[in-house]
């Protein structure tokens, strides 16, 4: 088993952190301690002062991430003897709470950026719909192909409907077909297409963009924006009355900083 | 049943409206037959995935002209609580298959089922004569679908989408063509990861028969994973998304024997065999 700190690759450039899941030869798959690396990762981000945006991506040029490695699980299965996956629940309780940053984003409030450089499959895909903004390189595709082995994609099921509307979310959780890069971009999925081998340098752009601000406003609008998702919208309306933004500590410093910036940084 | 048929053929529970003389426009009689043969449906543990479709050349009119007033409390009840939940009301999945108009109540049963198909000819209305006695899923569900905007051009100014136009905004999934459909693939080896198709080709280009297509291709994949998807997705809407998150709705995949056999024949490259437990 290789160490954790091959599995995953950080690299630090200013206030942006980009973590590159790193099996190529497993099309990345999410097994031998990486996702427990990510979950670290994750939370290393989040509670680190000096870092402001993370942008994830996957090694090589074929996948993002193609998911839970499969042997990964049959052998577990094969091991405990299991004839149900409760059996293989059961046995797993045991090893602690699992994170996961698909499913509840650990109150992870700073921007995540996905890099989505090649097939963006099953908890792959998960993984960068928990993101808040998605660039995928043209050759890439996403989905959820659980429904065509018997999983369930239990961290995505949820928010069909907020990423897509009911009727494509239920057709691709029910064939397990994929979106092409293109199909993916018209129905509001992913933020940009670019040329294969673009992404990161993209994220990185946009991530220097994002970095302007005080991480303060960063998190106030992707905090808010949860709180309100789903909410009759008075009352969503009324949550920035109950909060103000004008209440943090960093809004006067940099409001002048914005103003004497003048117009030629065009926002702060 | 006379104006609604339900047949179920190797797990595809079949259920037609068989009323074309008058554009299979309904009537208190026929909306309860189809309230019957859902429900059969949604009992029913040899059928899996259900069409819903409709002889001659529309899918629904709407409400037949001559009962479409006058109707006794007792049927304005009746109605109100069957569309208030009838088509919806089972965690299987449902399939409308639309050919020509589909209209009023029509557009109501094809936005009730879970996905839509559409030939060619398909046409989607709401039906001016439904403002202010319509079923509400009309209006709730199409703002769903296509947006605020065009939902009330086609409540209030009796706008029609075409097939084109319906599959555009994402009120139809698939649109059904006439041709000879590609080779299928050899049944063998894993479950292939595929672009997701927006034409369904059969040798009939009939919506009834791209329907079947369709949901033949459902069934070669896990049931479990499908129930669970309904429930979770239906009960996410219009709740907090935090709330979402930590729903525990359904049957859970993750537990079952299928997910067992899903990991074993993806890593023996074969297809699986599913036991929807």
């Amino acid at each position: 088993m290789q160490q954790s700190d091959d599995l995953l690759l950080k690299e630090q450039d200013g206030n942006i952190l980009v973590v590159t899941m790193n099996r190529p030869d497993r099309m990345n798959a999410l097994g031998g301690g990486l996702t427990e690396a990510l979950n670290e990762a994750w939370l290393d981000f989040r509670d680190d002062p000096d870092l402001k945006v993370m942008i994830i991506t996957g090694a090589g040029d074929r996948a993002f991430c193609s998911g839970v490695d499969m042997r990964q699980n049959d052998e577990r299965a094969r091991e405990l003897n299991a004839q149900t996956a409760q059996a293989m629940l059961d046995a797993d309780r045991t090893r602690g709470v699992r994170l996961s940053f698909n499913g509840n984003n650990f109150g992870l409030w700073k921007p995540v950026i996905a890099a989505i450089n090649g097939w963006c499959l099953a908890a792959g895909c998960e993984m960068a719909m928990a993101c808040d903004l998605r660039i995928m390189e043209e050759h890439a595709q996403m989905g959820l192909p659980e429904v065509k082995r018997g999983m369930g994609a239990k961290q995505t099921t949820h928010k069909l409907y907020f990423l897509t509307n009911l009727n494509i979310g239920l057709e691709m959780a029910w064939t397990g077909d994929t979106l092409t890069a293109q199909r993916a971009y018209d129905l509001g999925m992913v933020t940009e297409v670019v040329a294969k081998s673009q992404s990161v340098a993209r994220a990185k752009e946009i991530a220097r963009q994002i970095c302007r601000f005080p991480s303060s406003y960063l998190e106030y609008h992707k905090l808010r924006v949860f709180q309100s998702l789903g909410l009759p919208l008075d009352y969503g309306m009324s949550i920035e009355q109950r909060f103000p933004p004008q209440e943090g500590e960093e809004y006067r410093p940099g409001l002048e900083r914005s103003l004497s910036q003048g117009t030629t940084g065009g926002t702060p | 049943m006379a104006e609604v048929s339900y047949q179920v053929d190797d797990r595809v529970a079949v259920i037609s409206l068989r009323a074309p003389g008058r554009g299979n426009s309904f009537t208190p009689a026929m909306r309860h037959e189809l309230h019957l043969a859902m429900s059969q449906y949604r009992n029913d543990d040899q059928a899996w995935v259900a069409l819903v479709c409709a002889d001659g050349s529309d899918f629904c009119t709407g409400v037949d002209a001559g009962t479409g007033t006058g109707l006794s409390n007792q049927e304005r009840r009746d109605r109100a609580r069957f569309w208030a939940g009838g088509p919806f009301e089972t965690i299987k999945p449902t399939i409308a298959a639309v050919q020509g108009t589909c209209r009023g109540e029509g557009l109501a049963l094809a936005l009730g089922c879970d996905l839509r198909l559409a030939e060619g000819s398909a046409s989607f209305q709401a039906g001016l004569e439904s403002l202010g006695s319509g079923p509400n899923i009309e209006a709730v569900w199409l703002v769903n679908l296509v947006g605020l905007a065009v939902a009330m051009d086609m409540l209030w100014g009796g706008r029609a989408l075409d097939a084109q136009q319906a599959s555009r905004l994402g009120l139809v999934n698939r649109m059904v063509t006439k041709g000879e459909p590609e080779e299928e693939r050899a049944q063998e080896g894993r479950l292939a990861v595929r672009p997701l198709q927006q034409l369904v080709v059969t040798p009939e280009g009939t919506a009834r028969s791209g329907g079947i297509k369709l949901a033949r291709e459902l069934l070669q994949y896990a049931p479990v994973t499908r129930s669970f998807q309904k429930e979770t997705a239906y009960r996410s809407i219009g709740v907090p998304f935090h709330y979402a998150q930590t729903l525990e709705v359904g049957p859970n995949p993750y537990a079952s024997e299928d997910r067992i056999e899903g990991t074993r024949a993806f890593v023996e490259n074969r297809r699986p065999e599913w036991h929807n437990r």
